[in-house]
């Protein structure tokens, strides 16, 4: 017999641990009070907490797309600043070789 | 006189297990937990409640909150916690369905929320005294019932005294007899960690039932 199958037959003495409520309406209470938070109309700080909550993360992500923009765009004219004399100078050796 | 003994522990051990037997019908009519997770009937549900459907919310709400309460009951051990316990996992799963994956089993999802709530909530520490459990079985014979009371004392006794987790897992196999895999997705816990916290739980209640077992003897 296997650790399983050995707990496996405590199962039937165990199942009289399950709960149950001394209280007959309990059920009928969870149901309830769960269908009237489920049913109730947003307030007006729920409406606005719904409305600002999209708006919030896309000014982020705005702010965010932004930042890294200026970053790359910052890092191209560093490597311009730095080619240009390069190319100048190559120009140079060129115009010696054919004198 | 030792076949008149032997044939009387025969007697009792018959007696002990159609007790058992009855008990367990007795459950099972009772109590709709021993159904299989009721995949089908909550497809649709959840399709219709992710389209906002109150009502079909309400119908996984009364399928699965049996389960749900006795779970919480089990974490928590106070019957009002439970209750609340059970409501706010109901409402959060409400909140949250939109993110439910289709094809996903209802039950170990809500079962999850109700496993953290309860959880954190013995972490803040806010809540009411615990209480002992008296099992519910057939009064057939006084002794018999006797014997599987405190079989069942027992069993508790040793769930408790086993660290969190491990008699999170305990219960969840042996109380509400949830697969392995169904308890991975509650818990959050691989499958191999599942079978390590079993086999810890029956080392001790082997330990614990052989104690029981030796002083009735």
């Amino acid at each position: 017999m296997n650790d399983d199958d050995d707990l496996k037959s405590l199962r039937g003495a165990a199942r009289a641990l399950r709960y149950e409520p001394d209280d007959p309406l309990t059920y009928d209470r969870i149901a309830a009070t769960v269908r009237s938070r489920i049913e109730r109309p947003p307030s007006l700080m729920e409406l606005f907490a719904a409305w600002l909550r999209p708006v919030t993360a896309a000014m982020a992500a705005a702010t965010v797309i932004a930042t890294v923009s200026s970053m790359v765009l910052a890092t191209a004219d560093d490597e311009v600043a730095t080619t240009t004399p390069e190319i100048a100078l190559l120009m140079e050796d060129i115009y010696r070789v054919a004198e | 006189m030792t076949i008149a003994v032997s044939e009387l522990s025969r007697t009792s051990a018959a007696a002990a297990a159609l007790v058992t037997l009855l008990s367990a019908l007795q459950a099972m009519v009772r109590d709709d937990r021993t159904a299989p997770l009721h995949a089908e009937e909550d497809r649709a549900d959840v399709e219709a409640a992710k389209g906002g459907d109150p009502q079909a919310y309400e119908s996984l709400v009364r399928r699965h909150m049996r389960r749900t309460l006795s779970i919480a009951w089990g974490i928590v051990r106070n019957a009002h916690d439970a209750e609340d316990l059970t409501q706010e996992a109901f409402i959060r799963g409400f909140e949250k369905i939109g993110s439910f994956r289709s094809g996903e089993a209802f039950g170990p999802w809500i079962y999850r929320i109700v496993t953290n709530l309860a959880l954190d909530s013995l972490r803040r520490g806010k809540r009411h005294p615990t209480e002992e459990l008296s099992p519910e079985l057939p009064s057939a014979s006084r002794s018999d019932a006797r014997s599987s009371e405190s079989m069942a004392a027992q069993i508790d006794a040793a769930i408790e005294s086993l660290p969190q987790m491990q008699g999170l897992v305990a219960r969840l196999f042996l109380v509400e007899e949830l697969a392995h895999g169904e308890i991975a997705l509650i818990t959050g816990l691989s499958e191999g960690t599942i079978r390590s916290h079993l086999s810890h739980a029956r080392r001790k209640l082997q330990q614990m039932l052989g104690e029981l077992r030796e002083e009735e003897s």
